[in-house]
């Protein structure tokens, strides 16, 4: 006779904020993270809508739905862009103890990569991007490969000079901030 | 080159319901909207750090999912993420006179009432089924949990629209034969079945409604 309890996946958020890092609950990836009310460098997430670079408001409450092929970031939490084949949800709620961030990201039948994508941030010209397997390897697995890509981008003084405009693209950095090394904590806190 | 938009009100002219809680927006979610990849649900309950209160079915949260060993019951607690697993019956004490069977994960965040709102958000989101994907409506025994009946609805093939068609006539077929009721393993006589959506409600589903 099976002990087996029921699958599933259960937790505070304040929990997964406290411990940080991605989750992987069944199909779905899950990331949560907090800020003091009043962080100087709120996470602040940017999407690319055509030739548009779209601000999302830093309301309280919000829930918002980035498409499949949006290229997005977020501002003091990862650059260079995040490209995928999946939708991701981002909700951010105001609470007492502070500013909670999460997002939720499927896989799905449609879901086959993610990509990183360099964009200058002085004229918007393209300066590259790099493809993930993400179907195989899981959406956990695409943040060391963005830091990886982030630092072979930052070690390169060629492809940092924007081919549009000349500018010299900015320091990028991973997701996780216990990673920084070098420059890419100043950056953090830039950009 | 980009142009920026730094500022809330230009968004709404490029983004179509770019913010789900907004008060122009979240009524569309009172159900179920499909969006690109996902359905999702906003319910709008009384929402503190300890409780849910849901304005027609009273205090919420009570729910089962069924393992090998039987019913386990959990809570949906607010600031917690539930997530339950495709393929596992479930069911929310006087929300659903089922059990649900979905193809798909159903992911739950209840956010408590904001400052100055006396309703929070209960955040529901589940994959978009496709192709063969679907879900089943299904009764079991209270006492022995045998199978006493089951809809199967083709989500995938259908679209949205079918599940709820697919939910009333699970209920409505197995409150039609009170032989239906009565299991045919242990002769346990189970109450009547009830819809999600309050407003379906016959007297005697309102009645089973406020017992199970």
């Amino acid at each position: 006779m099976s002990t087996e309890p029921v699958l599933n996946y259960d937790f505070a958020v304040a929990d997964a904020a406290e411990e940080g890092g991605w989750r992987q609950a069944n199909r779905y990836a899950l990331w949560v993270g907090r800020q003091a009310q009043d962080e100087p460098r709120p996470y602040e997430l940017l999407e690319i809508r055509g030739e548009t670079l779209v601000r999302c408001p830093l309301r309280p409450r919000l829930m918002h739905l980035i498409p499949a092929g949006t290229p997005h970031r977020i501002a003091h939490l990862f650059a260079p862009w995040r490209v995928s084949d999946a939708d991701t949800v981002y909700l951010r709620y105001a609470e007492p103890e502070g500013v909670y961030h999460t997002l939720i990201t499927a896989t799905a039948r449609a879901v086959k990569e993610d990509r990183v994508l360099f964009v200058c941030p002085s004229c918007g010209h393209e300066m590259g991007s790099l493809a993930f397997d993400t179907r195989p390897q899981g959406m956990a697995s695409f943040w060391p490969f963005l830091l990886a890509e982030a630092r072979a981008f930052n070690s390169d003084a060629a492809r940092r000079k924007c081919g549009g405009c000349g500018a010299l693209h900015p320091v990028c950095y991973g997701f996780d901030a216990r990673s920084d090394a070098g420059d890419e904590a100043a950056a953090r806190q830039a950009w | 080159m980009h142009a920026e938009l730094t500022v809330a009100e230009p968004i709404e002219k490029i983004l179509d319901d770019w913010d789900f809680f907004a008060d122009t927006i979240v009524g569309k979610f009172t159900s179920f909207r499909p969006v690109g990849q996902n359905i999702y649900g906003i319910r709008r309950r009384a929402i503190t750090r300890t409780e849910i209160v849901d304005p027609r079915k009273g205090a919420f949260g009570k729910f089962f999912e069924l393992g090998p060993n039987g019913p386990v019951e959990g809570k949906f607690e607010p600031m917690r993420l539930h997530l339950t697993t495709a393929g596992t019956p479930h069911r929310v004490a006087n929300s659903m006179g089922f059990w649900h069977i979905n193809d798909m994960d159903e992911l739950y965040l209840p956010l408590p009432s904001a400052d100055g709102d006396p309703l929070g958000h209960f955040v529901v989101i589940m994959q978009t089924p496709t192709g063969r994907e679907g879900e089943s409506f299904v009764f079991y025994c209270q006492n022995c949990f045998t199978m006493l009946h089951e809809v199967y609805c083709p989500t995938g093939a259908l679209g949205l629209p079918s599940i709820f068609r697919a939910e009333e006539r699970a209920v409505r077929e197995f409150n039609a034969e009170a032989a239906k009721r009565v299991c045919v393993e242990c002769g346990h006589v189970n109450p009547f079945g009830y819809c999600w959506n309050t407003a379906k409600d016959t007297p005697e589903e309102r009645d089973a409604r406020a017992i199970w």
